[in-house]
């Protein structure tokens, strides 16, 4: 008896041990994988990321405190800007970015015009369904919403907007006091102009748009010149902002709010583009993985800035994503339709996008 | 007479036979070996850019072949907003002039020729807004005169007068730009002041000309030159100006030339033809204000300039010599004082205007990664820069001082031309040039460098070149004569006399590249940022309190390395005498 | 033993300075080159610096040639061992005196007692031992002069070139100077070439004076030579003051009559060395005139006094004669009033004849 039940005892441990060797076998060669593509990386020793203002700060400064020994650096701007700088280089042959991180509509371009080279997340199964866009062959790294924000304490008893419909009949007193950005050149603009046209037709959208015209709205250079003026109360009312660029006014304790619009807020996106003549190319997919790991998405969250990865929740004191009513839109097809979109866009609102 | 420039007049002058040998030795030929040195360094700094410009303007590449097109012209003239954005720059750039030269007259005339007590400190205030760059002062003025949050307005509607000030307006604009313009004018009305014979004024007075009189139909048009000089410089930086207009008039689609080509960079896909041709734009503007200029000086000659230091003669205010002072220190609070604690105060605030105060964006500076290296960047670049750039001055006014040089004159001439060419067009000039050369310039300190050398190389010139024509060539032909080869010559004897300009170029060019943001513009990539464009792209994302304290930062950088250097070496100069 | 100028041509631009220069300037003694500003004077010296090129032609220094187009040769300044004392004295200003004149020697790489003792000495010679230690600037015109020439002498060079020293000096101290630095050549035996524009100051230094115009050398000769014995036009009008009009010659040699060209009145006759032909240019310089009446046959030229202007030691008297207008020059103390008659007499050997064409 004794003896039984020492050898199932035994047995069983040494089940035990196999599974584990075989389990740690498995995890060994992910590991081994991963050492190589680090020291790949470290050997390199340099890294130069473009993109987002916002969020590529926060994922260098993430990347940099875990991998001291690669030099990273970055340029920031707005998404076409950069985008154009990247070209620039790489068509005269001077290829100095490695990769890309910023708004969805520039890197399907990107990779459209064949400057960017596959990448293939080695941890796609945990990443979230929004993560990985129907038909598209690229990764988002972090999304963001788009929504109405505005000064509380300087609005008073302005009524604020609940619809993007009540933009369509503004009340007499918002006159002077909303700001918008460009969609020319701004892509999470963009992405909200083109919602707006493809949810409610030219017809409807554009009568949002005139609203702006009739409220003398102003034309800001950038969503965070808007955040500025939304937290200064020069001008309290945004026809629409990005949460990267008012979470920040938020955490400062600005009496600010966010509202989703009736019909939906947009979500817009960062996707990760690696250099197809990447100078670093495993910094550069090192930093690509990173970018999507629970570490770095984790990160993400605590900054303000919506996660891609399963089991990881929105960030605080913004509205929960997967709950959040959105508009839908499909990025693909209004960039086909760009000039059509930005003309109407200029027409009805009376701005030059250009 | 200079010796060194034998000017004999031709008439007595027996015609050059052609049938002599022209001797040339090797003394000779290693000078014109140099020469042809420097020309082609020159050439590559100062005109290859423009030069580059001015081909992107009219050629493209269709079908991958290289075709001369004049699309980008027609694109830019057919283009009612770009006209509208020709027409704001000038607008803005002759307002801008106008109250700058007039500010900038008053103020050197009052504080060089009147007893206004603490005329000298007075003066020493009175440049630092140079000091201040203008995306900082365009910064600090949205924090005073932005409408509703405005610090004046929030005064003037707690005073139940309403709102008065709005700075996003050409109104504005044209005030922040001259503010920051106004003490060119001072500087150079001043020396002009300083310079002038006073009997000139002394016989109008004996003539029996009153002093009002004197000073209408004596002292200005003897000093016009070099008014109109100031003026033209003013205009001349005011149309290159970027970091106001950005700050200040794109918001109310107020686009100046600049910032089309900013917005322009911005848009996919991007035109650089109509780039290059908004460029060419400026540099025409800037061209014909030139040209204006010497139409205007023609067949005068500066008789201010003479390089002798006169003791002025000092108009005696009674008690109104107080309010005279009163009315500066006013200006001075308006534009130096008040902007820079605005800044401080943002700077420590947690946000504009929480009234709750914070280290935070004071401590970013020293933990921020990307203040570290930006501001690695931009300190090397301004030394080298800076360096290379007097050293180049130095030599470029020595040579064409100092000796007879074939082709000098072109020199000057090459020299000179980027000075009169916006920043943002020159920095684009030069990324489309070494985009085509075959060397890796481009994405290394090296063409922000090269950029900066070849735009500003002409202030160095002149700073050393004028100090350098008061030294009489015989100092160094002494040299020679007693034993000492060129370069110990020039070590011993000029370098040493010229000391106190090389310094004061090297201040003034210091200044200008450790905030220069529209020139870096262009030519930065992820590796060299510069702070300049750090703060820039802070503001772009909304974290106003860090742009504070970022300014604050630049303003320390600027304005205190400058206080610096130039106490210590006037010590030092002191000690030697 | 000297400097040698062959050939030399330099041109600025299109303008011949010096046009094909050839002249030899004596060791030992002082030369001065003197000419119209624009002659070519200062440019020669500076030839012979090194601090102009030459486009063409030889300079040799005690037969070392510093500078030969046909052999390739330009020595630069420094190698040819001159000293230079300049017009604007080129005394450095961020030196003192000491550091000015202790220059040449730390050229030379002279060890530094030795330095401080020749400096000293030389400083004594020029009399400014006093002042070593001071800033140059602080120095008055006349002292800033003695220390370019101590640095000038310090490191006995073989020549001393100065280029109008004194021009900047009051009028004074130009004299005292001038004395000190013909004293100085005669003490040291230096070889000196001196540039000035000073007729003057010309005379009274030289051993040797070269008048230069339009790039040449019209006459070398001693003071007295140029004065009075000009071999053309230029160099009499340039020195001094001289009555020249054209005369005709008549008689033999020995007993000359000089006519004044188409008149017959006579203005001497003698033994006078008379160029070829019987067409000549006379020279008369203002103080040969005698003043006095016309009497019985003596050969006198009436004239009337236009203008009498008195200069302190002498009166000059502008006069009408029939063969034109004179100056004449007296003593101060003689007193004439315009419209005086006076009748003009000039000794046979007081006159100088040119050849009519200069």
């Amino acid at each position: 008896m004794d003896h039984n039940k020492s050898r199932r005892r035994l047995m069983s441990l040494a089940a035990a041990a196999l599974t584990l060797s075989i389990g740690l076998a498995g995890v060994g060669t992910a590991h081994a994988a991963e050492d190589a593509l680090i020291a790949a990386a470290e050997k390199e020793a340099e890294l130069a990321v473009y993109g987002d203002p916002f969020v590529v700060p926060i994922l260098l400064k993430n990347f940099s405190a875990k991998y001291p020994k690669i030099r990273v650096t970055s340029a920031t701007g707005d998404g076409w800007q950069i985008y154009n700088r990247f070209v620039s280089e790489n068509s005269s042959g001077r290829p100095l970015m490695d990769v890309m991180y910023q708004a969805e509509d520039t890197v399907i371009t990107a990779q459209q015009a064949g400057f960017l080279a596959d990448f293939k997340p080695t941890e796609s199964a945990n990443l979230s369904k929004l993560a990985i866009p129907a038909g598209g062959s690229y990764v988002r790294g972090n999304g963001n919403l788009i929504l109405f924000a505005f000064n509380r304490e300087a609005l008073g008893t302005v009524a604020k907007p609940a619809d993007w419909t009540d933009f369509a009949n503004p009340p007499a007193d918002w006159e002077g006091l909303i700001a918008t950005t460009n969609p020319g050149s701004s892509s999470a603009t963009f992405a909200t102009i083109a919602s707006i046209y493809q949810k409610f037709g030219p017809e409807k959208g554009g009568a949002i748009l005139q609203g702006l015209r009739k409220t003398k709205a102003e034309l800001n250079p950038s969503m965070g010149v808007m955040a500025t003026k939304l937290q200064t109360g020069e001008r309290p009312l945004d026809f629409f902002n990005i949460t990267t660029a008012v979470s920040g006014v938020l955490a400062k304790g600005a009496p600010v709010d966010l509202l989703v619009p009736a019909s939906g807020a947009v979500a817009q996106f960062n996707a990760i583009g690696i250099n197809k003549n990447a100078p670093h190319p495993n910094a550069a997919r090192l930093l690509a993985e990173f970018a999507l790991s629970q570490e770095m998405q984790t990160a993400f969250a605590e900054a303000g800035v919506y996660p891609m990865r399963v089991g990881i929740a929105s960030p605080k004191g913004l509205p929960d994503i997967n709950s959040t009513k959105l508009i839908e839109l499909d990025l693909a097809a209004a960039l086909k339709q760009r000039d059509e979109i930005l003309n109407w866009w200029s027409d009805n609102t009376g701005f030059k996008y250009r | 007479m200079s010796k060194a420039n034998v000017n004999i007049p031709d008439e007595i002058g027996v015609p050059e036979r052609s049938n002599v040998r022209r001797f040339l030795s090797r003394r000779a030929l290693t000078g014109r070996l140099w020469l042809t040195v420097f020309y082609l360094v020159l050439v590559i700094f100062a005109v290859m850019p423009i030069a580059s410009l001015v081909i992107r303007g009219f050629v493209d590449t269709e079908d991958s072949r290289v075709v001369l097109t004049l699309n980008a012209v027609s694109a830019v003239l057919a283009e009612p907003s770009y006209w509208a954005a020709m027409w704001n720059t000038v607008v803005i750039s002759i307002g801008a002039m106008l109250l700058a030269t007039v500010i900038g007259v008053i103020l050197a005339w009052c504080l060089v020729r009147t007893n206004v007590p603490w005329a000298r400190l007075l003066e020493q205030l009175a440049t630092l807004p140079i000091f201040i760059p203008p995306f900082i002062g365009a910064f600090a003025w949205v924090l005073i005169g932005a409408p509703r949050v405005g610090l004046l307005n929030l005064t003037f509607r707690g005073l139940g007068a309403g709102e008065l000030v709005d700075i996003y307006t050409y109104l504005g604009i044209i005030w922040t730009t001259a503010i920051y313009i106004a003490p060119y004018v001072m500087m150079i009305v001043a020396a002009a002041l300083r310079n002038m014979d006073p009997s000139l004024e002394e016989a109008a007075q004996i003539s029996g000309l009153n002093r009002v009189r004197t000073m209408l139909l004596i002292t200005l048009p003897v000093v016009a030159p070099s008014i109109l000089s100031g003026a033209v410089l003013s205009f001349v930086i005011c149309i290159g100006l970027f970091g106001t207009p950005v700050l200040l008039g794109m918001t109310k689609e107020i686009y100046m030339v600049t910032t089309r080509i900013y917005t322009e960079l911005q848009h996919f896909p991007p035109n650089f033809g109509i780039v290059a041709v908004l460029a060419i734009y400026l540099m025409v503007l800037s061209v014909i204000a030139n040209f204006l200029q010497g139409w205007a000086l023609k067949g005068r000659s500066f008789v201010t300039v003479t390089g002798k230091g006169f003791r002025p003669r000092i108009i005696t205010l009674a008690s109104s010599r107080y309010l005279v002072a009163a009315v500066i220190w006013l200006y001075l609070v308006l534009t130096v004082i008040g902007p820079v604690i605005i800044i401080t105060a943002a700077a420590f605030s947690t946000f504009t205007w929480s009234g709750t105060f914070t280290w935070a964006n004071v401590t970013f500076l020293w933990t921020s990664e990307d203040v570290r290296s930006t501001l690695w960047n931009s300190v090397v670049i301004t030394i080298i820069a800076a360096t290379a750039t007097t050293v180049l001055g130095f030599v470029v006014s020595w040579i064409t001082v100092r000796t007879r040089m074939a082709g000098r004159e072109i020199l000057q001439f090459v020299v000179l031309l980027p000075m009169s060419i916006p920043s943002l067009a020159f920095a684009l000039g030069v990324s489309f040039f070494w985009l085509w050369m075959p060397w890796s310039v481009y994405g290394t300190i090296w063409i922000i460098i090269i950029g900066l050398i070849g735009r500003y190389v002409s202030y160095a010139v002149r700073a050393v070149t004028s100090s350098l024509m008061q030294i009489h060539p015989e100092l160094e032909e002494s040299a020679r004569v007693s034993g000492f080869g060129w370069l110990s010559t020039v070590g011993r004897i000029t370098l040493p006399l010229v000391l106190p300009a090389i310094i004061s170029s090297w201040v003034m060019v210091y200044s200008i590249y450790i905030s220069e943001l529209s020139m870096v513009l262009p030519l930065y990539t992820a590796n060299t940022r510069t702070l300049s464009i750090l703060s820039f792209d802070t503001w772009a994302v909304g974290e106003f309190s860090q742009v504070a304290s970022l300014s604050l930062l630049q303003l320390v950088l600027g304005a205190g390395v400058m206080w610096l250097v130039t106490t210590f070496t006037r010590q030092r100069h002191a000690a030697a005498v | 033993m000297s400097v040698q100028v062959r050939q030399m041509v330099k041109s600025f631009g299109t303008f011949r300075a010096i046009d094909d220069l050839s002249v030899t300037f004596q060791s030992g003694k002082i030369s001065v080159l003197l000419g119209a500003s624009g002659c070519g004077k200062t440019t020669t010296l500076r030839c012979i610096a090194g601090l102009e090129n030459p486009n063409g032609g030889e300079i040799r220094i005690e037969d070392e040639p510093v500078f030969s187009s046909a052999r390739g040769i330009d020595l630069p300044p420094e190698k040819r061992r001159l000293g230079m004392v300049f017009q604007s004295y080129a005394v450095w200003p961020h030196l003192t005196v000491k550091g000015n004149v202790g220059m040449p020697l730390r050229a030379q790489k002279v060890p530094k007692e030795q330095i401080e003792r020749r400096v000293q000495e030389t400083l004594a010679v020029v009399g400014l031992s006093e002042q070593a230690d001071k800033s140059a600037m602080k120095l008055s015109g006349g002292q800033q002069q003695r220390v370019s020439i101590a640095r000038c002498l310090v490191g006995n060079p073989r020549l001393i070139l100065m280029d109008e020293p004194l021009s900047n000096l009051d009028a004074r101290l130009r004299v005292e100077m001038r004395n000190e630095i013909r004293q100085l050549q005669q003490r040291i035996g230096a070889t000196i070439l001196f540039v000035t524009h000073d007729q003057e100051e010309a005379m009274s230094l030289a051993d040797e004076i070269f008048l230069f115009n339009k790039g040449k050398v019209e006459q070398q000769g001693s003071p007295e030579d140029l004065y009075f014995r000009p071999a053309v036009r230029y160099v009499a009008e340039f020195l001094g003051k001289a009555n020249l009009f054209p005369v005709t010659l008549r008689g033999e040699a020995g007993q000359t009559a000089i006519y004044a060209a188409g008149s017959d009145h006579l203005i001497t006759k003698g033994d006078i060395v008379r160029p070829r032909g019987d067409e000549a240019l006379c020279m008369i310089r203002p103080e040969s005139w005698q003043i006095g009446l016309a009497e019985g046959d003596r050969v006198g030229l009436p004239a009337t006094v236009l203008e009498a202007v008195f200069v302190g030691d002498r009166r000059e008297l502008h006069v009408d004669t029939p063969i034109g207008r004179q100056i004449v020059v007296t003593p101060g103390h003689q007193r004439f009033s315009a419209g005086a008659r006076i009748s003009l007499t000039i000794a046979s050997q007081q006159i100088h004849l040119l050849p009519d064409r200069l």
